[in-house]
Protein backbone atom coordinates (compact mmCIF):
# COMPACT_ATOMS: atom_id res chain seq x y z
CA UNK A 1 0.00 0.00 0.00
CA UNK A 2 1.40 3.34 -1.00
CA UNK A 3 0.70 6.99 -0.32
CA UNK A 4 0.57 9.70 -2.94
CA UNK A 5 2.41 12.93 -2.28
CA UNK A 6 -0.92 14.67 -1.72
CA UNK A 7 -1.98 12.07 0.84
CA UNK A 8 1.38 12.34 2.59
CA UNK A 9 1.14 16.13 2.76
CA UNK A 10 -2.35 15.84 4.19
CA UNK A 11 -1.18 13.36 6.85
CA UNK A 12 1.73 15.45 8.05
CA UNK A 13 -0.39 18.55 8.03
CA UNK A 14 -3.02 16.81 10.18
CA UNK A 15 -0.41 15.45 12.56
CA UNK A 16 1.07 18.91 12.93
CA UNK A 17 -2.36 20.41 13.69
CA UNK A 18 -3.03 17.77 16.32
CA UNK A 19 0.42 18.29 17.77
CA UNK A 20 -0.29 21.98 18.18
CA UNK A 21 -3.55 21.19 19.94
CA UNK A 22 -1.95 18.88 22.49
CA UNK A 23 1.12 21.09 22.84
CA UNK A 24 3.47 18.46 21.47
CA UNK A 25 6.72 19.14 19.66
CA UNK A 26 6.13 18.34 16.00
CA UNK A 27 7.22 21.04 13.57
CA UNK A 28 6.22 21.29 9.93
CA UNK A 29 8.92 22.40 7.52
CA UNK A 30 7.90 23.58 4.08
CA UNK A 31 10.57 23.84 1.40
CA UNK A 32 10.63 24.14 -2.36
CA UNK A 33 11.67 20.48 -2.47
CA UNK A 34 8.79 19.30 -0.32
CA UNK A 35 7.36 19.39 3.19
CA UNK A 36 8.45 17.27 6.13
CA UNK A 37 7.83 16.88 9.84
CA UNK A 38 10.48 17.29 12.54
CA UNK A 39 10.42 16.07 16.13
CA UNK A 40 13.29 16.57 18.52
CA UNK A 41 13.95 16.17 22.21
CA UNK A 42 16.86 15.90 24.62
CA UNK A 43 16.99 12.79 26.79
CA UNK A 44 18.22 12.39 30.36
CA UNK A 45 21.75 11.70 29.12
CA UNK A 46 21.74 15.06 27.32
CA UNK A 47 21.58 13.38 23.94
CA UNK A 48 19.55 15.21 21.33
CA UNK A 49 17.25 13.00 19.25
CA UNK A 50 15.97 14.40 15.99
CA UNK A 51 13.39 12.69 13.76
CA UNK A 52 12.24 13.69 10.29
CA UNK A 53 9.31 12.29 8.35
CA UNK A 54 9.99 12.74 4.65
CA UNK A 55 8.17 11.48 1.56
CA UNK A 56 9.96 9.03 -0.70
CA UNK A 57 8.94 9.43 -4.33
CA UNK A 58 10.77 6.28 -5.31
CA UNK A 59 8.79 4.10 -2.88
CA UNK A 60 5.68 6.29 -2.58
CA UNK A 61 5.76 5.86 1.19
CA UNK A 62 6.86 7.99 4.15
CA UNK A 63 10.43 7.52 5.38
CA UNK A 64 11.76 8.08 8.90
CA UNK A 65 15.15 9.79 9.16
CA UNK A 66 16.85 10.37 12.48
CA UNK A 67 20.06 11.54 14.12
CA UNK A 68 21.26 11.48 17.70
CA UNK A 69 23.84 14.04 18.76
CA UNK A 70 25.79 14.91 21.87
CA UNK A 71 25.93 18.26 23.61
CA UNK A 72 29.02 19.22 21.65
CA UNK A 73 27.12 18.65 18.40
CA UNK A 74 28.93 15.46 17.42
CA UNK A 75 26.78 12.73 15.90
CA UNK A 76 26.38 9.26 17.33
CA UNK A 77 27.70 6.48 15.12
CA UNK A 78 25.56 3.56 14.01
CA UNK A 79 27.14 1.39 16.71
CA UNK A 80 26.37 3.99 19.37
CA UNK A 81 22.82 4.29 18.10
CA UNK A 82 22.25 0.54 18.30
CA UNK A 83 23.60 0.42 21.83
CA UNK A 84 21.17 3.16 22.66
CA UNK A 85 18.23 1.13 21.45
CA UNK A 86 19.59 -2.00 23.15
CA UNK A 87 19.23 -4.09 20.06
CA UNK A 88 21.66 -6.93 19.66
CA UNK A 89 24.06 -6.31 16.84
CA UNK A 90 23.34 -8.79 14.08
CA UNK A 91 23.98 -8.67 10.36
CA UNK A 92 20.32 -7.91 9.83
CA UNK A 93 20.91 -4.65 11.61
CA UNK A 94 22.57 -3.06 8.64
CA UNK A 95 19.65 -4.01 6.47
CA UNK A 96 17.23 -1.96 8.48
CA UNK A 97 19.24 1.15 9.37
CA UNK A 98 21.72 2.83 7.04
CA UNK A 99 23.16 6.28 6.85
CA UNK A 100 21.85 8.12 3.80
CA UNK A 101 21.81 11.56 2.27
CA UNK A 102 18.57 13.18 3.48
CA UNK A 103 16.55 13.66 0.30
CA UNK A 104 15.70 17.29 1.07
CA UNK A 105 18.53 18.53 3.31
CA UNK A 106 21.25 16.49 1.58
CA UNK A 107 23.28 15.77 4.70
CA UNK A 108 23.82 12.49 6.55
CA UNK A 109 20.93 10.99 8.51
CA UNK A 110 20.18 7.49 9.63
CA UNK A 111 17.16 6.03 7.89
CA UNK A 112 14.96 3.04 8.52
CA UNK A 113 14.90 1.40 5.14
CA UNK A 114 11.57 1.88 3.35
CA UNK A 115 11.69 -1.29 1.28
CA UNK A 116 9.48 -3.14 3.77
CA UNK A 117 7.08 -0.30 4.40
CA UNK A 118 4.64 -1.37 1.71
CA UNK A 119 4.39 -4.82 3.33
CA UNK A 120 3.96 -3.32 6.77
CA UNK A 121 1.15 -1.13 5.47
CA UNK A 122 -0.63 -4.13 3.93
CA UNK A 123 -1.79 -4.97 7.44
CA UNK A 124 -3.87 -1.81 7.43
CA UNK A 125 -4.69 -1.84 3.74
CA UNK A 126 -8.39 -1.10 4.22
CA UNK A 127 -7.96 1.61 6.79
CA UNK A 128 -8.26 5.31 6.03
CA UNK A 129 -5.04 7.02 4.97
CA UNK A 130 -4.59 8.74 8.29
CA UNK A 131 -4.77 5.48 10.25
CA UNK A 132 -2.29 3.89 7.85
CA UNK A 133 0.09 6.76 8.39
CA UNK A 134 -0.15 6.59 12.19
CA UNK A 135 0.25 2.82 12.10
CA UNK A 136 3.42 3.21 10.07
CA UNK A 137 4.72 5.92 12.40
CA UNK A 138 4.04 3.94 15.54
CA UNK A 139 5.87 0.85 14.24
CA UNK A 140 8.90 2.56 12.77
CA UNK A 141 9.09 5.27 15.40
CA UNK A 142 8.94 2.80 18.25
CA UNK A 143 12.03 0.95 17.10
CA UNK A 144 14.10 4.13 17.27
CA UNK A 145 12.71 5.72 20.39
CA UNK A 146 10.28 8.20 18.88
CA UNK A 147 7.62 9.00 21.48
CA UNK A 148 4.12 9.02 20.04
CA UNK A 149 1.27 10.14 22.19
CA UNK A 150 -1.89 8.01 22.19
CA UNK A 151 -3.78 11.20 21.53
CA UNK A 152 -2.87 11.00 17.85
CA UNK A 153 -4.83 7.79 17.50
CA UNK A 154 -7.95 9.47 18.79
CA UNK A 155 -9.85 11.32 16.12
CA UNK B 1 14.55 -2.49 -26.57
CA UNK B 2 14.61 -6.23 -27.31
CA UNK B 3 17.37 -8.72 -26.65
CA UNK B 4 20.95 -7.69 -26.06
CA UNK B 5 23.00 -7.73 -29.21
CA UNK B 6 26.67 -8.63 -29.27
CA UNK B 7 27.55 -4.94 -29.36
CA UNK B 8 25.48 -4.00 -26.34
CA UNK B 9 27.13 -6.75 -24.29
CA UNK B 10 30.54 -5.44 -25.32
CA UNK B 11 29.53 -2.05 -24.02
CA UNK B 12 28.67 -3.29 -20.55
CA UNK B 13 31.93 -5.20 -20.42
CA UNK B 14 33.94 -2.15 -21.49
CA UNK B 15 32.25 -0.02 -18.84
CA UNK B 16 32.91 -2.69 -16.22
CA UNK B 17 36.62 -2.59 -16.99
CA UNK B 18 37.15 1.15 -16.96
CA UNK B 19 39.46 2.44 -14.27
CA UNK B 20 40.90 5.71 -13.09
CA UNK B 21 44.48 6.27 -11.92
CA UNK B 22 44.40 8.02 -8.56
CA UNK B 23 47.20 9.60 -6.57
CA UNK B 24 46.49 9.87 -2.83
CA UNK B 25 48.45 12.57 -1.04
CA UNK B 26 48.47 13.03 2.71
CA UNK B 27 47.09 16.36 3.92
CA UNK B 28 49.54 18.97 5.18
CA UNK B 29 47.90 18.87 8.57
CA UNK B 30 48.40 15.13 9.00
CA UNK B 31 51.83 15.26 7.34
CA UNK B 32 53.02 17.46 10.18
CA UNK B 33 52.21 14.70 12.68
CA UNK B 34 54.31 12.05 10.98
CA UNK B 35 57.02 10.83 13.29
CA UNK B 36 59.51 9.44 10.81
CA UNK B 37 62.32 11.29 9.19
CA UNK B 38 61.03 10.33 5.76
CA UNK B 39 57.71 11.79 4.71
CA UNK B 40 55.10 9.55 3.09
CA UNK B 41 55.24 9.22 -0.67
CA UNK B 42 51.92 9.56 -2.49
CA UNK B 43 49.96 6.33 -2.92
CA UNK B 44 49.03 5.37 -6.47
CA UNK B 45 46.03 3.13 -7.16
CA UNK B 46 44.04 2.18 -10.28
CA UNK B 47 40.41 2.08 -9.17
CA UNK B 48 37.26 0.91 -10.92
CA UNK B 49 34.96 3.73 -11.89
CA UNK B 50 31.93 1.89 -10.59
CA UNK B 51 33.29 1.12 -7.11
CA UNK B 52 33.23 3.32 -4.04
CA UNK B 53 36.18 4.98 -2.28
CA UNK B 54 35.20 3.47 1.11
CA UNK B 55 36.09 0.05 -0.36
CA UNK B 56 39.70 1.21 -0.16
CA UNK B 57 39.74 2.91 3.24
CA UNK B 58 41.59 0.02 4.82
CA UNK B 59 44.20 -0.14 2.09
CA UNK B 60 44.84 3.60 2.23
CA UNK B 61 44.98 3.67 6.01
CA UNK B 62 47.34 0.70 6.20
CA UNK B 63 49.70 2.47 3.82
CA UNK B 64 49.87 5.69 5.83
CA UNK B 65 49.73 4.12 9.27
CA UNK B 66 53.25 2.74 8.83
CA UNK B 67 54.45 6.33 9.09
CA UNK B 68 52.65 6.90 12.38
CA UNK B 69 53.63 3.82 14.34
CA UNK B 70 54.05 5.63 17.62
CA UNK B 71 51.47 8.32 17.09
CA UNK B 72 48.64 5.88 16.48
CA UNK B 73 48.72 4.87 20.14
CA UNK B 74 48.36 8.50 21.15
CA UNK B 75 44.62 8.97 21.18
CA UNK B 76 44.84 12.73 21.47
CA UNK B 77 46.00 12.75 17.88
CA UNK B 78 42.63 11.41 16.74
CA UNK B 79 44.43 9.58 13.97
CA UNK B 80 42.17 6.69 13.31
CA UNK B 81 40.87 4.67 10.39
CA UNK B 82 37.42 5.86 11.44
CA UNK B 83 38.41 9.47 10.84
CA UNK B 84 39.87 8.91 7.39
CA UNK B 85 38.27 10.98 4.68
CA UNK B 86 39.10 12.28 1.22
CA UNK B 87 39.16 15.76 -0.20
CA UNK B 88 39.49 17.30 -3.63
CA UNK B 89 40.19 21.03 -3.86
CA UNK B 90 38.82 21.76 -0.39
CA UNK B 91 35.68 19.73 -1.03
CA UNK B 92 35.08 16.64 1.11
CA UNK B 93 34.43 13.85 -1.40
CA UNK B 94 30.94 12.37 -1.04
CA UNK B 95 32.20 8.87 -1.20
CA UNK B 96 28.79 7.24 -1.23
CA UNK B 97 28.78 8.26 -4.90
CA UNK B 98 30.70 5.93 -7.25
CA UNK B 99 34.32 6.91 -7.95
CA UNK B 100 33.65 7.58 -11.64
CA UNK B 101 30.85 10.01 -10.83
CA UNK B 102 33.09 12.11 -8.58
CA UNK B 103 35.87 12.07 -11.14
CA UNK B 104 33.63 13.17 -14.00
CA UNK B 105 31.97 15.85 -11.91
CA UNK B 106 35.10 17.47 -10.53
CA UNK B 107 37.60 17.11 -13.35
CA UNK B 108 35.60 17.46 -16.56
CA UNK B 109 35.62 21.22 -16.46
CA UNK B 110 39.40 21.42 -16.42
CA UNK B 111 40.76 22.74 -19.69
CA UNK B 112 43.70 20.49 -20.38
CA UNK B 113 43.01 16.78 -20.60
CA UNK B 114 46.47 15.92 -19.33
CA UNK B 115 46.57 17.91 -16.15
CA UNK B 116 44.13 15.80 -14.16
CA UNK B 117 45.53 12.26 -14.53
CA UNK B 118 46.37 10.69 -12.18
CA UNK B 119 43.58 12.28 -10.19
CA UNK B 120 45.16 13.87 -7.12
CA UNK B 121 43.16 13.42 -3.95
CA UNK B 122 44.05 14.56 -0.42
CA UNK B 123 43.83 12.05 2.39
CA UNK B 124 42.84 13.26 5.86
CA UNK B 125 43.24 11.16 8.97
CA UNK B 126 41.46 13.44 11.41
CA UNK B 127 38.53 15.87 11.76
CA UNK B 128 36.03 13.81 9.85
CA UNK B 129 33.31 16.19 8.53
CA UNK B 130 30.38 14.17 9.86
CA UNK B 131 27.75 16.71 8.87
CA UNK B 132 28.72 16.25 5.25
CA UNK B 133 30.05 12.75 4.80
CA UNK B 134 28.47 9.37 5.39
CA UNK B 135 30.54 7.02 7.56
CA UNK B 136 31.43 3.53 6.42
CA UNK B 137 32.94 1.84 9.47
CA UNK B 138 33.25 -1.55 7.75
CA UNK B 139 32.64 -3.52 4.56
CA UNK B 140 29.13 -4.46 5.64
CA UNK B 141 28.09 -0.83 5.79
CA UNK B 142 29.19 -0.28 2.18
CA UNK B 143 27.32 -3.40 1.14
CA UNK B 144 24.22 -2.18 2.99
CA UNK B 145 24.44 1.17 1.25
CA UNK B 146 24.89 -0.47 -2.17
CA UNK B 147 21.92 -2.77 -1.55
CA UNK B 148 19.71 0.10 -0.44
CA UNK B 149 20.47 1.96 -3.69
CA UNK B 150 19.87 -1.18 -5.74
CA UNK B 151 16.52 -1.71 -4.00
CA UNK B 152 15.50 1.84 -4.72
CA UNK B 153 16.36 1.33 -8.40
CA UNK B 154 14.17 -1.78 -8.51
CA UNK B 155 11.38 0.03 -6.69
CA UNK B 156 11.43 2.58 -9.51
CA UNK B 157 11.74 0.06 -12.35
CA UNK B 158 9.56 -2.78 -11.10
CA UNK B 159 7.90 -1.70 -7.83
CA UNK B 160 10.55 -3.81 -6.15
CA UNK B 161 9.09 -7.07 -7.49
CA UNK B 162 12.28 -8.48 -8.98
CA UNK B 163 14.69 -7.75 -6.18
CA UNK B 164 12.06 -8.77 -3.67
CA UNK B 165 11.74 -12.19 -5.32
CA UNK B 166 15.48 -12.75 -5.34
CA UNK B 167 17.14 -14.98 -2.80
CA UNK B 168 19.45 -13.47 -0.24
CA UNK B 169 22.32 -15.34 -1.91
CA UNK B 170 21.60 -13.50 -5.18
CA UNK B 171 21.97 -10.18 -3.37
CA UNK B 172 25.24 -11.42 -1.90
CA UNK B 173 26.41 -12.57 -5.33
CA UNK B 174 25.84 -9.11 -6.78
CA UNK B 175 27.88 -7.40 -4.09
CA UNK B 176 30.66 -9.98 -3.94
CA UNK B 177 31.15 -10.12 -7.69
CA UNK B 178 31.27 -6.34 -7.70
CA UNK B 179 34.02 -6.37 -5.08
CA UNK B 180 35.89 -9.25 -6.72
CA UNK B 181 35.63 -7.77 -10.20
CA UNK B 182 33.69 -10.73 -11.61
CA UNK B 183 31.71 -9.40 -14.58
CA UNK B 184 30.01 -12.67 -15.60
CA UNK B 185 28.86 -13.59 -12.11
CA UNK B 186 27.56 -10.07 -11.60
CA UNK B 187 25.57 -9.95 -14.81
CA UNK B 188 24.14 -13.43 -14.29
CA UNK B 189 22.04 -11.88 -11.55
CA UNK B 190 21.92 -8.28 -12.76
CA UNK B 191 20.27 -9.20 -16.03
CA UNK B 192 17.19 -10.25 -14.06
CA UNK B 193 16.99 -6.65 -12.86
CA UNK B 194 17.05 -5.52 -16.49
CA UNK B 195 13.97 -7.51 -17.47
CA UNK B 196 10.44 -6.19 -17.83
CA UNK B 197 7.36 -6.73 -15.69
CA UNK B 198 3.65 -5.99 -15.87
CA UNK B 199 3.46 -6.64 -19.63
CA UNK B 200 5.52 -3.53 -20.28
CA UNK B 201 8.39 -3.34 -22.75
CA UNK B 202 10.22 -0.86 -20.60
CA UNK B 203 10.81 0.13 -16.97
CA UNK B 204 8.11 1.87 -14.96
CA UNK B 205 10.48 4.74 -14.08
CA UNK B 206 14.17 5.25 -14.85
CA UNK B 207 16.50 5.29 -11.82
CA UNK B 208 18.77 8.27 -12.32
CA UNK B 209 20.56 11.08 -10.54
CA UNK B 210 21.97 14.21 -12.15
CA UNK B 211 25.00 15.83 -10.55
CA UNK B 212 25.99 19.47 -10.94
CA UNK B 213 28.75 21.39 -9.19
CA UNK B 214 27.68 23.28 -6.06
CA UNK B 215 24.27 21.70 -5.96
CA UNK B 216 22.60 18.62 -4.47
CA UNK B 217 21.78 15.98 -7.07
CA UNK B 218 18.54 16.04 -9.06
CA UNK B 219 16.26 13.03 -9.04
CA UNK B 220 12.64 12.86 -10.23
CA UNK B 221 10.17 10.23 -11.40
CA UNK B 222 10.68 9.85 -15.14
CA UNK B 223 9.02 7.30 -17.41
CA UNK B 224 11.03 6.07 -20.42
CA UNK B 225 8.10 5.84 -22.80
CA UNK B 226 5.39 8.34 -23.58
CA UNK B 227 2.46 6.13 -24.54
CA UNK B 228 0.27 9.10 -25.37
CA UNK B 229 2.58 10.20 -28.18
CA UNK B 230 4.11 6.77 -28.89
CA UNK B 231 7.57 8.12 -28.26
CA UNK B 232 10.67 6.85 -26.48
CA UNK B 233 12.05 9.51 -24.17
CA UNK B 234 15.63 10.53 -24.80
CA UNK B 235 18.57 11.57 -22.64
CA UNK B 236 17.87 15.12 -23.74
CA UNK B 237 14.26 14.84 -22.54
CA UNK B 238 15.37 13.52 -19.16
CA UNK B 239 17.98 16.20 -18.57
CA UNK B 240 15.69 18.97 -19.80
CA UNK B 241 12.84 17.79 -17.59
CA UNK B 242 15.10 17.63 -14.52
CA UNK B 243 16.62 21.05 -15.12
CA UNK B 244 13.21 22.64 -15.71
CA UNK B 245 11.84 21.11 -12.54
CA UNK B 246 14.84 22.26 -10.52
CA UNK B 247 14.55 25.81 -11.79
CA UNK B 248 10.91 25.77 -10.86
CA UNK B 249 11.85 24.87 -7.29
CA UNK B 250 14.59 27.40 -6.95
CA UNK B 251 14.30 30.39 -4.70
CA UNK B 252 15.43 33.46 -6.53
CA UNK B 253 15.52 35.49 -3.35
CA UNK B 254 18.43 33.73 -1.70
CA UNK B 255 20.88 35.04 -4.24
CA UNK B 256 21.77 31.64 -5.62
CA UNK B 257 23.09 31.62 -9.12
CA UNK B 258 20.15 30.92 -11.42
CA UNK B 259 20.27 27.49 -12.94
CA UNK B 260 21.03 27.36 -16.66
CA UNK B 261 18.41 25.06 -18.16
CA UNK B 262 19.86 24.98 -21.66
CA UNK B 263 21.02 21.38 -22.08
CA UNK B 264 23.34 22.39 -24.92
CA UNK B 265 25.38 24.49 -22.53
CA UNK B 266 26.45 21.34 -20.69
CA UNK B 267 28.58 18.30 -21.31
CA UNK B 268 26.30 15.41 -20.38
CA UNK B 269 28.65 12.76 -19.03
CA UNK B 270 27.99 9.15 -17.99
CA UNK B 271 30.94 6.83 -17.27
CA UNK B 272 33.29 9.48 -18.61
CA UNK B 273 31.68 9.60 -22.05
CA UNK B 274 29.04 11.83 -23.61
CA UNK B 275 26.30 9.63 -25.08
CA UNK B 276 24.34 11.22 -27.93
CA UNK B 277 21.48 13.24 -26.45
CA UNK B 278 18.95 11.47 -28.68
CA UNK B 279 19.74 8.09 -27.06
CA UNK B 280 16.59 6.54 -25.55
CA UNK B 281 16.82 6.51 -21.74
CA UNK B 282 15.42 2.99 -21.65
CA UNK B 283 18.51 1.77 -23.50
CA UNK B 284 20.80 3.83 -21.30
CA UNK B 285 19.15 2.44 -18.19
CA UNK B 286 19.75 -1.12 -19.39
CA UNK B 287 23.31 -0.73 -20.66
CA UNK B 288 24.79 2.42 -19.17
CA UNK B 289 23.71 2.18 -15.56
CA UNK B 290 26.20 1.70 -12.79
CA UNK B 291 26.15 -1.62 -10.90
CA UNK B 292 23.68 -0.02 -8.48
CA UNK B 293 21.29 0.16 -11.48
CA UNK B 294 21.20 3.95 -11.40
CA UNK B 295 22.17 6.23 -14.28
CA UNK B 296 24.57 8.66 -12.64
CA UNK B 297 24.74 11.64 -14.98
CA UNK B 298 27.19 14.53 -14.58
CA UNK B 299 26.35 17.91 -16.06
CA UNK B 300 29.40 20.05 -16.51
CA UNK B 301 29.03 23.53 -17.99
CA UNK B 302 30.86 23.93 -21.26
CA UNK B 303 33.40 26.69 -21.32
CA UNK B 304 32.34 29.46 -23.69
Amino acid sequence: MTLTLEEFNQCISDLYEQSQQIHDRWQLQKTSKGSYLVYSFVDQDHLKHEFHIVYSESYAVPVLYFNVSRLDGSLLSLDDVWQLFTHRKTSKMYETITQQEHSILHRPFFVLHPCHTENVLKQVANQPIKKKFLFWLSIYGQSVGLPLSVHYAID
Amino acid sequence: MGNASMDDGDITRELWQSRIPICFILSDDDMSKVNRSELPEPLYLMLSRHLYFPCFIEKIFRYYSTYYKENLADTTNHLSIHNLWLEYESIPLKWHYPIGVLYDLYTSSLTSSTCHLPWQIIVHLSQFPENELIRFPDRESIEAYYMSTLKEADALKHKGQIIGDMQKRDHKQLWNSLLQDKYETFWNINMKLMSYTDNLLYFRYIPYRIYLLDRPYLQKLFAPYDSEHDRWMTLNDLVQYSLNHELHCEHFANGKKMLNTNVNDYQVIIHGVQPPLHTPVQWLSEYFSYPDNFLHICLVEKRT
